[in-house]
């Protein structure tokens, strides 16, 4: 294995930092969520940590809110995007363009979305003066279960053009010839999407789900700015509770968030990735 | 696809491709818009005006963000090009485990990798240096990931083609895969620098002093001061990310995409000449702003309060009281938290609750603190300042611009001026440094000089003096821009590597020169204009006002002095500005010719 040694040699710069800040102190972080005390008095108590943690009503409740968040806004950035994607690709002519100009929000810096939502959707922003000239009943965005919608409504602005983009592209890879062998065969439209779009696109689709996740986690630093520590509690998320247990030194609480929310993504990702596999399997 | 479709349809999506346009696009415009039409006020350059030219905070901590962002990008790019040469071309045990887990770790959100970070960072002693920021986000795992995918796209025969010719591992890497995987590598340029611009969880949580904040914090958390302002900031943090993704969308967009059309080549003429003039434009912003920062700070005499233990009240020459529209206001002096230190101006409300022999009494002040008496321009809350330190008195001689109608208390020489009269008002000693308010109040006790306009000769002189400096600044910051136009004719051109060191070796020398040259500027603090220093009409007022009142009174030897200087070097600064700028244009014009003619030469 001469080529053994060097591709370990490769990876050993990378590797190397990896391990030292993210591998190893993860390990610690594993050890705290099981553990007690600090420091020489640190005792194994087991799952008493993880008993605890669920019967903590802000935990559940930013649980609960991080859930429905991914559950309401993955399905929806996924759909969004497939269908621009597919609209993007019948007129792929101008789709170079327009395929940049998607990117276009998500390079918008932090600070300026956050700025930007203060000017739509503070009390006295651009949509309640719109309210206010049309006769319509105001409403306090930010400060109300609104807060939540508005929330997803970024969360599709900011990153619904990266997903756009992966997709678009794994549309463009499906070989024309596919689709005048589904027509010549009297397929409707509708038959075509279902039986020649579809199972070619599950790959695209899993990268997709894993770059808009990643976008959806960094969604928070949007809500932490708008909201601050302590937002409505309909934007009140996991990241708001680790962030405040972090600030709170409390690192029992947040390694045991922290450990349980590795678990659910790396599950989450895993059966996502063996779906794939299976898809992409039968294909070939 | 060549299934023919209907006009209706093809209006239908043009239609909605406009709409999607103006979805996307109009955000971008509302921070524009609201950059320059502040609080619905009309058009006003005035929050530009102070982030880009009043203030150099913003810009010093615009450059300490880029400097870390290019250092994380240039260490994250050499590190995952190394691991995605060893995943995707090499084979060795565990490496599928070590993959997945660098994919795990990458979609794991922010703050579950935040706490082992900090623990690490905090066993290393790193907490609270920019080596915080900067080492975990060297060894993120997404760089690496990309650029996996990318050379995987590669196909081996290349790399074996390579090895034959006799290319060592390195070579191969650097001269045939990486030019290769280009779309990959922009990519992960484009996300990594992306991510670290928009840090804002890792500063707030390894940095207790909001001095080190990146701007991305900087500018979220400084409060709301003034939202023109904070708009303004943010053109100014949207620059280089929309920069970078302007230059590099089409490999962005492939890049994302995970494909790789390694047979293209392409250019990016258009973008390393916007990235030159933005640079250059920005530095020299920030020279401008650092000079125009001192040169505007208020000059300041203030006093310390007196108290009296026996009825716990303080008490500050009446001075210090400053009527305003909503009230009475102190202005304390106090040293400044921001980045470049100094002092600066805290507006107090005060209530008056006596007076007596010229002082007032009041409560609450700080014994030790410094308040304002008089000020060389109008006082502002937050404004920088500097204390005068008074110099011995010397012989000057005022010039008093009254409007018509008011009252002179004394007899003094005046001729009719402008609007009003001019009086000549020798001083035997005159305390220095001139201050307008003080000496004003002096004269008329009563508080009718508030309309009045007071100058000291002697600055008018000193200002005087500096005028051909001021010519010779104003064309030397037009130099780097005429620099920065000629290496943009030569960028994007083959066999012009000398132009381009010549033209750069110009630029930083023209940089440097005129760096130089604003160390040494010192305009009087009674002629700057009170509110910003290119209000070129209070420059105008001011002096024809100047030039009328010494030419009114030219049998004084320090009128006529004065005058004849005022002029003469009057002229110098303009032949200077136009001599400059002659030789400036006709550069230009000659690089412009040299480059046209260039590519007609080598066929």
């Amino acid at each position: 294995m001469k080529r053994a040694w060097k591709g370990y040699a490769l990876i050993t710069p990378m590797l190397a930092g990896f391990l030292l800040f993210y591998v190893v102190p993860f390990g610690q972080v594993m050890w705290d969520s099981l553990s007690q005390g600090t420091g020489k008095s640190q005792l194994f108590v087991g799952f008493y940590n993880y008993q605890r943690m669920f019967q903590n009503k802000m935990f559940l409740t930013a649980f609960g809110n991080t859930l429905k968040f991914l559950g309401l806004g993955l399905p929806l950035v996924l759909l969004l995007a497939y269908g621009l994607a597919l609209f993007l690709k019948s007129r792929a002519r101008r789709s170079p363009v327009l395929r940049g100009v998607f990117l276009l929000p998500y390079v918008m810096p932090v600070a300026g979305t956050v700025l930007l939502i203060d000017l739509l959707f503070s009390e006295r922003g651009l949509i309640n003066r719109l309210l206010l000239a049309l006769g319509l009943p105001l409403a306090d965005w930010l400060q109300s279960p609104a807060a939540f919608w508005v929330m997803l409504l970024l969360y599709l602005w900011k990153s619904a053009g990266y997903a756009v983009v992966l997709l678009l592209s794994g549309l463009l890879t499906i070989p024309p010839e596919h689709y005048q062998v589904a027509q010549v065969e009297g397929a409707s439209a509708a038959q075509a999407f279902r039986f020649v779009t579809m199972p070619q696109m599950w790959y695209a689709l899993f990268l997709a789900l894993v770059f808009s996740l990643i976008n959806a986690f960094q969604c928070f630093r949007e809500m932490f700015l708008v909201g601050g520590e302590h937002p409505h509690e309909s934007v009140y998320m996991l990241q708001h509770f680790l962030n405040n247990s972090f600030e709170n030194l409390n690192y029992q609480r947040l390694s045991v968030a922290s450990v349980l929310l590795f678990l659910v993504i790396a599950l989450g990702l895993g059966l996502c990735a063996l779906w794939v596999l299976r898809k992409e399997a039968a294909r070939s | 696809m060549t299934r023919r479709r209907s006009p209706v349809l093809g209006v239908l999506s043009s239609v909605l491709t406009v709409l999607l346009l103006a979805v996307i696009l109009a955000p971008f415009f509302q921070v524009l818009q609201g950059a320059l039409f502040p609080q619905a006020g009309g058009f006003s350059l005035l929050p530009v005006y102070k982030v880009f030219f009043a203030t150099p905070e913003y810009l010093l901590v615009f450059w300490r963000t880029l400097a870390l962002c290019a250092g994380i990008v240039a260490g994250q790019v050499l590190l995952s090009v190394l691991a995605g040469l060893g995943f995707a071309k090499y084979d060795f045990p565990g490496k599928g485990l070590w993959f997945f887990l660098l994919l795990v770790v990458m979609v794991l959100p922010l703050q579950v990798t935040l706490v082992p970070n900090f623990r690490m960072l905090e066993a290393l002693n790193l907490l609270d240096t920019q080596w915080a920021l900067v080492l975990p986000a060297l060894f993120a795992p997404l760089g690496t990931f990309l650029m996996t995918q990318s050379f995987r796209a590669v196909p081996d025969e290349i790399l074996e083609a390579a090895r034959l010719d006799g290319a060592s591992t390195w070579t191969a890497l650097w001269k045939v895969l990486v030019p290769c995987g280009k779309n990959g590598l922009s990519c992960v340029v484009v996300l990594t620098f992306l991510s670290a611009w928009n840090m804002v969880e890792q500063p707030m949580a390894y940095l207790k002093d909001a001095a080190q904040h990146p701007l991305s914090v900087a500018l979220a958390t400084t409060g709301v001061r003034d939202q023109g302002v904070q708009l303004a900031c943010c053109l100014l943090a949207l620059l280089p990310p929309l920069l970078l993704f302007l230059g590099l969308h089409k490999e962005l967009v492939q890049g994302i995409a995970l494909q790789e059309d390694w047979a293209g080549e392409s250019r990016h003429r258009g973008f390393y000449r916007a990235a030159a003039v933005a640079l250059v434009v920005l530095v020299e912003c920030t020279l401008l702003s650092t000079a125009v920062s001192r040169e505007m700070a208020v000059e300041v005499k203030t006093a310390r309060p007196r108290t009296d233990p026996a009825q716990g009240v303080h008490s500050l020459p009446l001075a210090a009281f400053h009527q305003e529209e909503d009230g009475t206001f102190l202005y304390l002096l106090e040293e400044s938290e921001g980045l470049l230190g100094g002092e600066r101006l805290r507006r107090t409300p005060a209530d008056l609750l006596s007076m007596e022999e010229g002082r007032g009494f009041t409560t609450g002040l700080e014994e030790r603190g410094s308040y304002v008496l008089y000020a060389s321009r109008s006082l502002e809350d937050e404004a920088l300042a500097a204390e005068i330190t008074p110099g011995d008195p010397a012989p000057d001689t005022y010039l008093l611009w009254a409007p018509a109608g008011a009252e002179l208390p004394l007899e003094a020489p005046s001729a009719p001026a402008a609007g009003g009269t001019v009086y000549l008002l020798p001083q035997e000693e005159a305390s220095q440094p001139f201050l307008e308010e003080q000496e004003l109040a002096a004269l008329f006790p009563g508080g009718e000089g508030e309309n009045c306009r007071l100058f000291s000769l002697k600055d008018g002189e000193a200002f005087a003096s500096q005028l051909p400096l001021l010519g010779a600044a104003g064309v030397l910051l037009l130099v780097p821009l005429a620099c920065c136009v000629g290496l943009c004719f030569s960028i994007g051109k083959r066999g012009k590597g000398k132009a381009k060191a010549l033209w750069c070796l110009l630029l930083v020398a023209s940089l440097v020169g005129l760096s130089l040259l604003l160390q040494r500027v010192a305009i009087p603090a009674s002629l700057m204009p009170p509110e910003t220093i290119f209000d070129l009409g209070y420059y105008g007022e001011t002096f024809r006002l100047l030039e009328e009142g010494a030419a009114a009174f030219s049998e004084d030897p320090l009128c006529s002095e004065t005058l004849t200087l005022l002029r003469q070097r009057g002229r110098v600064a303009l032949l200077i500005l136009a001599g400059g700028g002659t030789l400036l244009l006709a550069g230009i014009g000659a690089a412009g010719l040299a480059a046209r003619k260039g590519p007609g030469k080598n066929g």
